[in-house]
């Protein structure tokens, strides 16, 4: 009687996806649950737009830049989340990969577990970088002693994390040959250099950088020889790279529409809303190795010359064929030529001629060619951790331990030469730093890392650590004057900008020359951290909120 | 149909008794206009035929048969002699019967006056009646306690239907019962197919259907043909759609103006706009109409190129009952387009159902039904892209090429030319039905009714090329590629039934009734999507003209099964005193195997205390009844494997030898909750039925009260746990509430009138949710309402820099012109810390009515409907600028906002804040700053029908041709601005007033 219509049963289980019972059997599921996380989602720098390098003409600026990040901030909820769904995978598979045992090799074994505990300590880094002291889960935690828990201090995860990357550097490889490429024992070592210097722990720093920077054979770490190369498809398997996430169209792993369109120029179907600031500009030194304001090479009205060749990668040069067109956003200059077109047309990077074209002037270059434009897609990989910053992280370690030796000035020359295209004992060629001056060489590295890393993510970070943001964060930012006001004789600019000793920029001097497009405020009473979210609050009243949230 | 007509032929062979022809005609008693439609009845058997259109009838009976019982809705049933002259005259007299009336309950039927629960039942008047589309429509202010939200009038959409407000966090929507069968969907049904529509309201009523009967239960009775019915009916119906209400916005120089005041409120040393293009903006507009920003543009009259929108119905019915076979066949057609091009729905609906009587003891039904649906509809939303586009943009170049608009987003080119999304849904129900009563007073059924849903979807979005005003090709583009996304769905439903139903009178005035039964339901469902991107020619909208390079595909299916044993008792001492018990027993698939069996009982009672001596005398009281019930009834719906944590596939990229080669992930991503069970309501309801004045006032009254606990649901877990929100049993609802339904219905000469209206109100509560709470701008927390509003309370805007300095704010930001929140918990600061309960936002009052006249051949309706009391939120497509960082300046804030241009005088009359993006997250933030009173009255139908005498047409062989003219929407009266309709939230497609005319001719 029980059979009327398909005998049917009671006991269904999914029929598309396995699930957890059963799960991490093998080693092949082992692996899944690995791969898992090597997923861009889980992998990123901060947002530049956080900083005075970047601006977005549309969205004016952001919770950082606006001053009004509070605990229920979707960006700062976000990222607390996506580390913690990190943390809880490896959890999971920690706690539960002996069921697979048996059938999994030791040495495998011991890798994957590597590798995840890696990626625990990365995202736990990325915790308390950004909020300080957070919940520590190591295992598995049930819904029920879940509301019991508090805050850990950050430096008891510190010293954890450290412990898991040498676990990590110990037992992974340092190359995969022709194999798949996982994570490395470089990268432990970068996460840990990267974490230290963010810490100040600056021994953990230099050490781990050392060891980078020591590495030889398969797997060793150089600088890619083009400096512009590197951030477009031809840099991608560079051995410059020691954490990047690949990103590919055809796999559905890529942006298209508005935000690559905000990133090129409006000549060639862009926006130009998402563009370089003033203070980026005027970051970069002239040939002679000095700021802007202290050079005789600068000249107000031709900025792109003289200047450290990383400008011009970064920032469209003026006056230039960029993407199929020549930009020149002189309000004059009514119509361009455009070499994909063969004829002069329309210039629309020009505010007499489309209204919205680029506020500062400027556009960026950095990571951006042709096929930006020609797909309104990219799918540049998303660079996390490369050998530069390794040698930038070893010089400003040392720099802060006293320890200034040849070394220190060699590991900043290294990186300063490949930007001048040049070997870094063509000191002719560029301007190789030679003082060993701790307050100056102070100023350059930083200095270096801004220009070096510019759009990559880690000058929020370095403002953070630096206490620069509540001085960076509240000047305004600075535009072009309107077609109508811009006097033709101070184009592009009316003179030398001022730069303090902490390489921060100040154009009030120059009045109505310039033109204010928006104000950043950065409420230094809080913001150096973030809040906890409002909503973990709520659920669990136990864990305290970060100051004046 | 094959299968059908043959059984119609087998059956038809067959011959009766010896018999007799008689005729006749029945009249009104009063005014002896000849009455359609009654029923005629040989007592004893289940034979007997209907009056046609002109009041005769004729039927073929047994010469011993003496007498005919004669029955029609408000009309007193007659027993008629039919050994006298031919043709019959019977008259029958007008009297209200209501409580007589059958009503369809949990797997049977009842009298109305035995009802023991909260029962509601509309007939087909109230369905069909009210000329819409979907019958949930229909339903808007028809029931107390029942409650329809509509969010938009686009072509095809549809209401949600709420019982009783609301009984659990999670699905609120009640189940839906079909002739007997659950049904995914009520609008699957032609509503002119519709014979009644019943809502059991409370548990005792709903147990029956146990797991699934906690958010109430619906059912739909289809119309059937009756014994000695024979027609052919077509239907026609044309009507016109006006959207009520159309939001207004800035001119083109006020919007530069104002997009300018932002900018410098957030910084700016100067706006976009230089002040010359908006002092001259009438003469540029005139000599450089194609250059921005010197267009102006009407951008939903651009888009919105039909101001009425047409809508067409058509329907054949045909009637057959003769002897042993019974059937009725319709046919819909509906189609509805809107006020612009690519979009429109189309649905066919077929229903056959078929009565057949195979001998004495066995009868059987045999209904197929199937539906299709094929609805269109741009990519992108023309509505929303036509509100935020400003004026500036331009539409059109001088010579008619498409402009570039907004950098190549131009909602009318989108419109025209940027694909859309097809979709089509086909539905095939059978249903099978054996009927057999061994004894007298015992029924033993059998149903199977197989149910299949086959949908197809094909989403086009295509590039368009543009060209700049100077002819030159432009580099902007709509989108970057031309994609294709298709999908297939599949889902079988088989649902089997055993009852067995005995009821016997037993002398001294005992009635027993006791049913038993089993049920059991599986469904299966499939689904496949893929797409290609990268099109060469845009058109031809099929996978394989698409780039290789750039395709995807995924599929998914799942299944799940219910299994039941169910009974109900019933008993009543001299139609006086009344008891019923219901027991349903079930086990779901979607539980763990030791959380998974759940019984659910209830029990009701009722008096009849009219019946009694003491009050048989007062004349004025025709019927009283106090009934009062209490029951349990269950949710199941809570996904299909919520106790199991589901492994996610997922891709990551890796690098080999230079190439990316994806790699197959997975995680688990839910937090499984493995003791997941059933969750419980239970209702305790007390009501009267009431009937006065000879039954012409009837009136029903409930008051109940009803817990939900164990409720299921994704409740927020502390984000450091890593996993997605797991649902589980979490919590106490509470929800009390009252129904009040009247009626009046009179005749006064040949004027028949009605007149209806309900009102109703239901209040949650949440007692207790574990601890946790689901917050946003709706929050649900211990103490609040269900989706109460949650945010800040607000105190105006700040008027001048001395208010801001030292007074808590969310932020240094906040400047004068903002929105100034009080700092409830005293700290000195505004944090999220101070957000606070604002009110509900359930709708409550619901009230609703109707007044229907008939007169000689003249038929009038009103239908109207309201609610008394909301508190709404102005949503941001009513009240905020620049959406988007560009959108239009709603016409609602010129002059209402807070700005530095104004006197301080008129800044404290602002409404409105001042214009910042900076401040978006200050102003715009959930307070009551945004909260109106969303109440509204709204008159549904109105429709005015004329039926041509048949004597006038006769010879053509029609029965009779009635013709209309009916409106629908006509009017609202509303707090929100003008240019708004009180039931739309946002920039969805506009609700629309319909004004429908049409004709029906019976043969």
């Amino acid at each position: 009687m029980a059979c009327l219509t398909a005998c049917s049963k009671l006991d269904l289980t999914p029929l598309s996806e396995p699930s957890t019972a059963s799960f991490y059997s093998n080693q092949t599921e082992l692996e899944l649950a690995v791969n898992d996380l090597y997923r861009l989602d889980f992998w990123s720098n901060d947002n530049e737009q956080f900083t005075d390098n970047y601006w977005h003409r549309g969205q004016l600026g952001n919770a950082v830049t606006f001053g009004t990040m509070n605990s229920e901030d979707a960006t700062a909820q976000a990222f607390w989340t996506i580390c913690y769904k990190a943390i809880a995978r490896v959890n999971t598979f920690i706690a539960n990969k002996d069921r697979a045992a048996a059938t999994t090799p030791p040495a495998v074994m011991t890798v994957l577990e590597a590798e995840m505990r890696l990626i625990r300590a990365y995202q736990f880094s990325r915790l308390i970088t950004h909020f300080g002291d957070v919940p520590f889960l190591l295992e598995p935690v049930l819904l029920e002693e879940s509301y019991g828990i508090g805050r850990t201090s950050k430096d008891e995860i510190l010293t954890f994390i450290f412990s898991e990357l040498d676990f990590a550097a110990a037992n992974l490889p340092q190359s995969y040959g022709s194999g798949v490429k996982r994570l490395t024992r470089g990268a432990a070592l970068a996460i840990k250099a990267r974490t230290a210097l963010y810490m100040g722990k600056f021994e953990i720093a230099r050490d781990a950088s050392f060891a980078i920077m020591q590495m030889t054979g398969a797997g060793a770490y150089t600088l890619h020889n083009d400096y512009s190369q590197l951030f477009l498809k031809a840099g991608e398997s560079s051995a410059e790279l020691i954490i990047s996430i690949p990103r590919d169209e055809a796999q559905k792993v890529f942006t298209s529409g508005g935000v690559v369109q905000d990133q090129t120029p409006r000549n060639a179907g862009g926006f130009g809303a998402q563009i370089p600031t003033r203070e980026m500009m005027d970051a970069y030194e002239c040939t002679d190795g000095k700021p802007i304001d202290e050079s005789s090479l600068y000249n107000p009205q031709d900025p792109f010359k003289n200047r450290d060749p990383r400008l011009r990668a970064t920032i469209v040069e003026f006056n230039t064929q960029w993407l199929g067109y020549s930009y020149q956003p002189h309000p004059d200059t009514l119509t361009v030529f455009s070499s994909k077109e063969n004829r002069r047309v329309s210039n629309r990077d020009n505010r007499s001629v489309a209204t919205f074209a680029s506020y500062t002037g400027f556009l960026w270059k950095k990571g951006i060619d042709q096929t930006w434009v020609d797909k309104v897609a990219e799918d540049n990989d998303a660079i996390i951790i490369r050998f530069a910053e390794i040698l930038l992280t070893y010089s400003e370690a040392k720099i802060e331990l006293g320890e200034i030796d040849a070394s220190v000035l060699n590991a900043l020359n290294l990186v300063r030469a490949r930007g001048y295209g040049v070997g870094v004992a063509q000191t002719s060629l560029y301007p190789a730093v030679t003082t060993i001056n701790a307050v100056e060489l102070k100023k350059i590295v930083r200095r270096e890392r801004r220009v070096e890393f510019a759009k990559e993510g880690l000058r929020y970070m370095d403002l953070i650590r630096w206490k620069l943001a509540e001085k960076a964060l509240t000047k305004p930012v600075i535009g072009l004057p309107d077609p109508g006001a811009q006097n033709r004789a101070k184009w592009p600019f009316p003179g030398a900008t001022p730069i303090d000793d902490d390489g921060i920029a100040d154009y009030s001097v120059f009045g109505n020359d310039v033109k204010v497009v928006a104000q950043r405020s950065f409420d230094k009473s809080r913001q150096y951290l973030w809040p906890v979210p409002a909503l973990e609050r709520r659920v669990n009243p136990n864990l305290t909120q970060n100051p004046n949230y | 149909m094959i299968f059908v007509l043959s059984m119609i032929l087998l059956l038809s062979n067959s011959s009766f008794a010896q018999t007799r022809i008689i005729r006749g005609t029945v009249t009104d008693n009063d005014s002896n206009v000849p009455l359609p439609g009654v029923s005629i009845l040989i007592p004893g058997t289940s034979s007997g035929t209907t009056t046609d259109d002109g009041g005769k009838f004729t039927l073929n009976i047994p010469v011993t048969t003496k007498i005919i019982t004669l029955s029609l809705v408000d009309y007193q049933a007659v027993e008629a002699d039919v050994t006298g002259n031919e043709p019959l005259v019977i008259k029958m007299k007008f009297g209200n019967r209501s409580m007589d009336e059958v009503v369809v309950i949990g797997y049977g039927t009842q009298k109305k006056k035995d009802l023991t629960g909260a029962v509601s039942t509309i007939g087909s008047k109230d369905v069909g009646g009210r000329q819409t589309i979907q019958v949930s429509e229909a339903l808007q202010g028809a029931i107390s306690g029942v409650s329809v939200t509509r969010s938009s009038g686009a072509p095809g959409s549809t209401g949600s239907i709420l019982i009783r407000g609301i009984t659990t966090l999670g699905t609120n929507s009640p189940l839906i019962i079909l002739d007997g069968v659950p049904v995914s969907n009520i609008d699957n049904v032609n509503p002119n197919d519709v014979e009644s529509v019943t809502v059991l309201k409370d548990a005792a009523s709903a147990a029956i259907y146990g797991s699934r009967g906690a958010a109430g239960v619906v059912l739909i009775s289809t119309k059937r043909a009756k014994e000695g019915q024979s027609s052919f009916e077509y239907n026609y119906e044309y009507g016109l759609q006006k959207a009520t209400a159309l939001p207004e916005y800035a001119s083109a120089p006020e919007y530069m103006r104002y997009f300018n005041e932002q900018q410098t409120n957030d910084g700016a040393s100067t706006g976009s706009y230089p002040q010359a293009f908006i002092d001259n903006f009438a003469d540029s507009n005139r000599l450089f109409p194609d250059k921005f920003p010197f267009a102006n543009t009407n951008w939903q009259k651009t888009v919105m190129t039909k101001d009425y929108a047409p809508r067409v119905r058509h329907d054949l019915v045909f009637t057959m009952g003769t002897g042993r076979v019974k059937t009725k066949a319709s046919i819909g057609y509906s189609k509805a387009d809107a006020f612009y091009v690519n979009n429109s729905y189309e649905r066919y609906l077929v229903r056959i159902n078929n009565d057949l009587q195979i001998n004495k003891k066995l009868s059987a039904n045999l209904d197929v039904a199937y539906k299709r649906t094929e609805s269109e509809a741009p990519v992108v939303n023309p509505i929303y892209e036509s509100r935020i586009m400003p004026s500036i943009y331009d539409n059109f170049y001088s010579d008619g090429r498409y402009a570039l608009a907004k950098d190549g987003r131009n909602p009318i080119a989108e419109l025209n030319n940027g694909g859309t999304t097809k979709t089509i849904y086909n539905q095939i129900v059978g249903r099978l039905v054996f009927r057999y009563k061994p004894i007298n007073d015992l029924v033993l059924t059998a149903l199977v009714s197989p149910s299949f849903d086959l949908d197809k979807s094909k989403a086009f979005s295509k590039k368009l090329s543009f060209t700049n005003p100077d002819g030159t090709a432009s580099s902007f583009s709509n989108r970057p590629r031309t994609i294709l996304n298709e999908g297939r769905n599949e889902t079988t439903v088989l649902t089997g039934q055993l009852l067995a139903d005995y009821n016997k009178q037993i002398t001294g005035g005992h009635s027993i009734g006791v049913l038993g039964g089993y049920e059991e339901i599986y469904n299966s469902f499939e689904n496949l999507t893929a797409s290609r991107s990268g099109f060469p020619l845009t058109d031809f909208p099929y996978l394989n003209s698409g780039s290789l390079e750039l395709r995807d595909n995924s599929g998914s299916a799942g299944e799940f099964a219910l299994r039941s044993f169910f009974g109900r008792v019933t008993y009543d001492f001299q139609n006086k005193y009344y008891i019923q018990g219901n027991l349903r027993y079930d086990k779901s698939s979607r539980f763990g195997k030791e959380y998974r069996d759940a019984l659910f009982p209830s029990v009701s009672a009722g008096w009849a205390i009219s019946e009694e001596n003491f009050l048989k005398e007062i004349s004025w009281l025709s019927f009283l009844k106090i009934r009062g019930s209490y029951g349990q009834v269950g949710n199941e719906r809570i996904g299909t494997y919520p106790y199991q944590a589901i492994i996610s596939f997922t891709n990551a990229l890796f690098y080999q030898n230079g190439v990316v080669i994806p790699l197959s992930g997975g995680a688990q991503t839910d937090y499984a909750v493995e003791n997941i069970s059933w969750e419980t309501t239970k209702t305790t309801d007390i009501g009267i039925d009431a009937a006065l004045f000879n039954n012409r006032l009837t009136l029903t009254a409930d008051y109940y009260k009803k817990t939900t606990s164990d409720i299921l649901l994704a409740l927020d877990i502390p984000l450091y746990l890593g996993f997605e929100k797991p649902s589980q049993n979490a919590g106490r609802l509470d929800v009390k509430g009252w129904e009040l339904e009247m009626g009046w219905k009179d005749k006064i000469g040949k004027l028949n009138y009605s007149v209806a209206f309900n009102l109703s109100d239901a209040r949650s509560e949440i007692i207790d949710l574990k601890g946790t709470q689901i917050l946003g701008a709706q929050s649900t927390i211990k103490g609040s309402e269900f989706n109460e509003w949650f945010g800040y309370r607000s105190n105006g805007l700040y008027q001048t820099a001395a208010d801001t300095v030292g007074s808590p704010r969310l932020n240094t930001n906040v400047s004068p012109g903002d929105v100034r929140y009080v700092d409830v918990n005293k700290d000195g600061k505004i944090t999220p810390d101070d957000k606070v309960l604002l009110g509900g936002s359930l709708p409550r009052y619901l009230y609703g009515g109707n007044i229907r006249v008939d007169y000689m051949n003249f038929d009038f309706g009103l239908v109207f409907q309201g609610i008394g009391k909301r508190n709404s939120r102005l949503s941001s497509d009513i009240v905020q600028p620049f959406a988007e960082a560009f959108g239009n300046v709603p016409k609602e804030l010129i002059g209402n906002f807070w700005s530095r241009n104004n006197k301080p005088e008129e800044n404290l009359q602002a409404r409105y804040p001042r214009l910042s993006t900076r401040s978006i997250s200050n102003n715009y933030e959930m307070s009551d700053f945004w909260l109106i009173d969303g109440s509204y009255f709204r008159i549904k139908n109105l429709t005015l029908g004329y039926t041509i005498r048949p004597e006038l047409i006769k010879r053509t062989g029609i029965q009779s041709l009635r013709v209309y003219i009916s409106a629908n929407d006509v009017f609202a009266k509303h707090n929100f601005p003008k240019y708004w309709d009180p039931e739309v939230g946002n920039s969805a497609y506009p609700m629309v007033t319909t004004i429908m005319a049409g004709a029906s001719v019976r043969f």
